[in-house]
């Protein structure tokens, strides 16, 4: 979908008639971030601030250049919840603190605003929705930063925030997603998720695993990791799967994900299974169900023992560019 | 000496009362901590206060009718003297930072230069975060469709807490992160000490807009603040017999600061972030 109006320069979520209520629903409108931006110049007398929409590659660097950051980049396909996944810990911070960690500030903030807007009562929905990710959209980067009160230091979390297609367009394409996604070399963390909805459904549910297990092995033989890099594989909407009657559908499940999780160890050192519901269905779930857990993954300091011992330096290192050393 | 200190908020969240109670107090409060030294540019508060003595509302400030030069010459318990500008602008002026994302250069210059900041938030203005999916009760009960579409107001539908920490940020920005005071003057005071009597200005802004909390104490490197609690108007308007009563316009404010402080010195907020004016 696209949008035409260019007259606007607050960021509008592209639903103009009531039958577009199942498109909403079913998680399939997009955001407009990158027709929000106004390059026009700014009015006489005026300055521009901050756009506070999501970050392109290029506005990350400031961030990542000075400042301790942390990539995540969530991968899964159309609709598997990665967006909800990302505006679930944001709205969680909004009650109180989450995974031991404070909320220190944001440049996404009218992002993730735009995100939220469609599981909140404000909204009027009876579903709680996220808007659907542009595929060619640039501005990919939802930015949180967090402030630990037992280490006392400040972490920049950037959010990659990537369509289902667009990723999955590059599936079992080496040459294709070095080229187009080059910036995957520096993450921190793959988030691969699996929808907890199609493995409850029997006739979806092992082509979803090959194709979580294909781009899982796609982005590694591609050598975009690093010897820090960390993997979580991750089931979206639990409780949908919880609500399957098959007994031994769990079992069987997580046996097909241990083939992901040894896989990806022959690559990398840390790999986690998470299970997920961050907006549940149910009324057996909380919300934000498994991302405390999900977050201090991403938060935990790194082990030694990944960082090869030939480049360990005796002494502290206090510049982001020498740090380098041990995401290399 | 000059000092500067920059007022902000969005609409209805009481700057103007503020400003009018504030005059009233230092032109009749012999026991306020800051005092008016001399009347030189005062007929915009002066007609404000007329107003806000006779318990009349007092007209919203727009965008058009933004008074920036207003300064006021007060005078220490010590006697030493100083200019203090507050400019009177219209919360729409900050909501459209928020949702437009631009900013004018005369407001960004008294950013830049000032001491300290008195960020106003109406207290009835803070609504919690209401989640769908934690209305699964209420939706199983009523199964009914909603097909109307709803678009999103950013300034009607985003949190207020929310639209006051970018507005927090825009300043940190313009300030290219120089330590900020701030002092967050919680407004409606009295609606609050009606329902929850014993609550005080820290923990209220802990409760209710527990990410702004989050905020502040994760920054503390950059930012210093206060919160007060504040009913420059005394209560509503439909109650104004009550506080006619009373023998003097001033005793009708109500202050309350974090250290027990309570009384009606409108001033003590300003004096204490301003910092050492020796």
């Amino acid at each position: 979908m696209e949008n035409n109006n260019t007259e606007a320069k607050v960021p509008t979520l592209e639903v103009e008639q009531s039958s577009d209520i199942d498109k909403l629903i079913n998680d399939d409108i997009e955001t407009s971030d990158s027709d929000v931006i106004v390059e026009e110049d700014g009015r006489s007398g005026f300055v521009k601030l901050p756009h506070g929409l999501a970050l392109t590659v290029a506005e990350t660097y400031p961030i990542t250049a000075s400042e301790v950051s942390k990539t995540i980049i969530l991968i899964g396909p159309f609709d598997s919840g990665k967006t909800t996944i990302e505006t679930t810990i944001y709205q969680l911070f909004q009650r109180k603190p989450f995974a031991g960690l404070y909320f220190a500030g944001s440049q996404s903030l009218f992002g993730y605003e735009e995100r939220s807007f469609y599981t909140r009562l404000e909204s009027k929905k009876e579903t709680a929705t996220t808007p659907r990710t542009s595929r060619f959209a640039d501005e990919i980067f939802l930015h949180l930063k967090l402030y630990d009160n037992t280490t006392k230091t400040k972490t920049n979390y950037l959010f990659g925030d990537i369509s289902g297609e667009e990723i999955y367009s590059h599936l079992g394409n080496v040459e294709t997603i070095c080229e187009k996604m080059p910036y995957l070399k520096s993450v921190d963390s793959y988030v691969f998720i699996l929808d907890g909805k199609q493995l409850a459904d029997k006739n979806k549910s092992n082509g979803a695993i090959d194709q979580a297990y294909n781009m899982a092995r796609t982005i590694f033989d591609a050598k975009l990791y690093s010897s820090s890099t960390r993997v979580q594989v991750l089931i979206s909407k639990y409780d949908i799967l919880k609500k399957n009657d098959d007994a031994n559908l769990e079992a069987t499940i997580d046996k097909r994900l241990q083939c992901i999780v040894d896989l990806l160890k022959k690559y990398v050192s840390e790999v986690t299974v998470h299970k997920v519901a961050a907006m549940p269905e149910l009324g057996d779930f909380e919300v934000g169900y498994g991302l405390e857990e999900l977050l201090s993954t991403w938060n935990k300091a790194h082990s030694d023992n990944q960082v090869v011992e030939s480049y360990t330096i005796d002494c502290k290192l206090n510049s982001e560019f020498n740090k380098l050393i041990y995401k290399m | 000496m000059y000092k500067k200190c920059f007022i902000a908020g969005l609409p209805s969240a009481g700057k103007t009362t503020f400003l009018a109670a504030l005059w009233n107090l230092i032109n009749h409060d012999s026991d306020a901590k800051l005092k008016l030294n001399k009347i030189e540019n005062g007929q915009y508060l002066a007609s404000l206060s007329n107003k806000w003595a006779n318990m009349e509302p007092l007209e919203r400030t727009v965008p058009s009718g933004e008074q920036a030069n207003i300064s006021i010459k007060l005078e220490l318990p010590n006697k030493t003297t100083f200019d203090l500008q507050l400019p009177d602008l219209s919360g729409e002026t900050f909501q459209s930072q928020y949702e437009m994302r631009e900013i004018s250069e005369e407001v960004m210059k008294y950013i830049e230069d000032a001491n300290a900041v008195l960020f106003f938030i109406n207290v009835n203005s803070i609504k919690l975060l209401g989640l769908i999916s934690e209305q699964t009760l209420l939706r199983s009960s009523t199964p009914t469709t909603n097909n109307d579409i709803v678009n999103r107001n950013p300034k009607e539908d985003d949190p207020i807490q929310i639209q006051v920490i970018e507005l927090l940020q825009f300043i940190l920005f313009i300030r290219k992160n120089k330590m900020l005071k701030i002092g967050f003057m919680f407004s409606a005071w009295d609606l609050i000490k009606s329902n929850l009597n014993d609550i005080k200005p820290e923990q209220f802004l802990e409760k209710q807009m527990n990410m702004l909390w989050q905020f502040c104490q994760s920054n503390d490197d950059i930012i210093k603040y206060q919160t007060w609690g504040i009913s420059a108007q005394g209560c509503s308007f439909n109650e104004k017999d009550l506080l006619l009563d009373k023998e003097y316009p001033y005793e009708r404010i109500f202050v309350e600061g974090n250290g027990g402080y309570q009384g009606c010195d409108l001033t003590l907020p300003l004096y204490l972030l301003m910092g050492d004016m020796k």
